[in-house]
């Protein structure tokens, strides 16, 4: 356990090191500032399309960083040679695995609990406010969310390179954000073998909209039902213990060799 | 020689992790074109302004861009709850869904109203020749917002941007006749006669209801003002759009007996049309107000 916590703790140095984080985050505050300057017909204390799309900006924002932190720890290493010195040492592959998706996604959360932070700020100077039961439980799901998008990045990165590993964990999770939910509505025109290959892929996809209490928020209505709420933290943990067991699937026998690799 | 290999793998590994951005971004830029191409061809009669930045940078797919930001505010109206679709099964991931999503039929009430102004106004930013967006917000702003002065702002905006459009016109004569400022309501109602049709279908049944609507409130106000055969002349017009419009045969044929209707329209215009949103404010600088929640709604 100790190994894998120090793993996650280098992740979070060299995460930290990287100017991505500072970056999302001065660009977060610089839309947050052009929307609060927008004059809406002179109509002063309007405050819940700040919360929105300041939410909506802060998940792009935590999904473009959660992908960048989990699907370049391992190409990184492998690209640098690093990944000869550590592997040398008493970590086995599962430890380096778990390491790398916790540093991730703790420091994707935290990230994410930054930008929160900043866009609650952002509504309160526009005179906006908070239900605070949905406000952490938008939280606690989101967080949940980027466990799954951590997992499936590290799993890409086991045996593709961070580009491709990254554009392959956009497009899934895009579909699974975007398509899955509306494969339902979508099948009510579909047949034959279209409408067999909707319904494996709405099955087979994570269902990422179950995550998503925007709408909750924004709108100010209370805390959804907790026995829900855990029923989908379960389902989502469960996601992850399938990435990361695809992950380990991958790169428990992988061999490296400088040439191959690259 | 280990260092030149060492170097030579970072380049490479470079090179390799710069491909498949590069790719999507090629992609992407290749889906906009196509989208771009299928806007400029459906939509070159709707460009909006391409002389600002704006208009430069997006190009068509502002039409597109403006009535989608037009349709967030409808989800605005309903608080963020879905609109019913019709879906091929319901499973429990719908079940859970409809659990934890926003569910109760509701609808913003009084100030609350303004919340979804945001989006009209970015929806007539993003094209300014969006018409129904620019009369939605007026009209919400003079009825549930209390606001009529904000509203005849809107619809001077969106006469600027549209000068040719008789709806904004049609929008502009309801909300003085609810102001009780007659003079300028006839004004907005004859230049409105005068627009229609415009760019719209004139067999289109709303542009002909819209016409009758015109008809109909332009001969009340000569009503109100006794001039009779003004607004009988008008009133026939408007009978001829709808020939079974019984309430329109009826005032047809109070005016062709003789009746008094100058008093009948006197008594609608102080009881049936009142000041349904008068601000308790009106005699203040609004611009000095943002805070504004009391309001006399009659």
């Amino acid at each position: 356990m100790s190994r894998v916590l120090t793993i996650a703790r280098v992740v979070w140095l060299e995460m930290i090191r990287r100017k991505d984080l500072y970056v999302l985050l001065i660009l977060l505050a610089a839309l947050l500032m052009v929307l609060i300057s927008v004059n809406v017909y002179g109509l002063g204390s309007v405050a819940r399309y700040v919360k929105d799309v300041g939410f909506l900006l802060t998940w792009l924002c935590a999904w473009f960083f959660a992908i960048g932190a989990a699907g370049r720890q391992l190409p990184q290493e492998e690209a640098r040679g690093t990944i000869y010195s550590l592997l040398a040492k008493p970590v086995t592959r599962i430890e380096l695995l778990l390491g790398k998706w916790f540093g991730a996604w703790t420091i994707a959360v935290a990230a994410t609990a930054v930008f929160y932070l900043l866009v609650m700020g952002v509504t309160h100077l526009r005179g906006g406010h908070f239900v605070s039961g949905s406000l952490i439980q938008a939280f606690l799901l989101h967080a949940v969310n980027l466990g799954m998008v951590t997992a499936l990045a590290l799993a890409f990165s086991t045996r593709t390179t961070y580009g491709a590993a990254a554009s392959l964990t956009y497009v899934t999770t895009l579909a699974s954000f975007v398509l899955a939910p509306q494969i339902p509505v979508l099948l009510t025109q579909e047949t034959g073998i279209r409408a067999q290959a909707l319904l494996v892929l709405y099955y087979a996809l994570p269902h990422f909209e179950l995550f998503d209490l925007r709408q909750r928020v924004v709108h100010d209505w209370g805390a959804a039902p907790w026995s829900m709420v855990s029923v989908i933290v379960v389902y989502g943990i469960l996601w992850i213990v399938v990435f990361l067991g695809l992950a380990w699937f991958g790169y428990r026998r992988k061999r490296f060799s400088r040439g191959a690799q690259l | 020689m280990e260092a030149i290999t060492s170097m030579e793998i970072d380049s490479c590994a470079r090179r390799s992790s710069g491909f498949w951005p590069t790719i999507m971004i090629l992609a992407c830029w290749v889906a906009c074109f196509i989208l771009f191409c299928r806007l400029s061809a459906s939509s070159s009669v709707l460009l909006p302004d391409a002389d600002s930045v704006l208009g430069r940078l997006l190009g068509s797919s502002r039409v597109a861009l403006g009535q989608s930001l037009y349709l967030e505010a409808d989800n605005y109206f309903h608080q963020g709850v879905k609109h019913p679709q019709k879906k091929a099964f319901i499973d429990f991931f719908q079940r859970w869904d409809a659990i934890i999503a926003p569910n109760l039929h509701t609808h913003p009430k009084g100030t609350s109203i303004y919340e979804l102004m945001p989006w009209f106004r970015f929806a007539t930013e993003m094209d300014p020749h969006n018409v129904e967006a620019y009369l939605t917000a007026s009209y919400w702003l003079a009825s549930e917002g209390a606001r009529p002065d904000l509203a005849e702002n809107i619809l001077f905006e969106a006469q600027r941007n549209n000068p040719g459009d008789y709806r904004v016109l049609q929008q502009k004569g309801r909300l003085y006749i609810r102001a009780q400022k007659e003079k300028q309501a006839e004004l907005a109602l004859d230049m409105g006669i005068r627009l229609w049709p415009g760019q719209l279908d004139p067999e289109d049944e709303q542009s002909r209801l819209d016409l009758a609507q015109m008809l109909t409130l332009r001969a009340f106000l000569f009503e109100y003002r006794g001039h009779r055969a003004d607004a009988l002349t008008l009133l026939r017009k408007a009978s001829s759009l709808f020939p079974g419009n019984k309430a329109l045969a009826a005032r047809i044929q109070a005016l062709t007996d003789g009746e008094d209707t100058q008093k009948w329209a006197r008594e609608m215009w102080t009881e049936v049309f009142p000041r349904k949103s008068t601000c308790s404010r009106e005699e203040h600088d609004h611009d000095d107000h943002d805070d504004h929640d009391d309001h006399d709604d009659e």
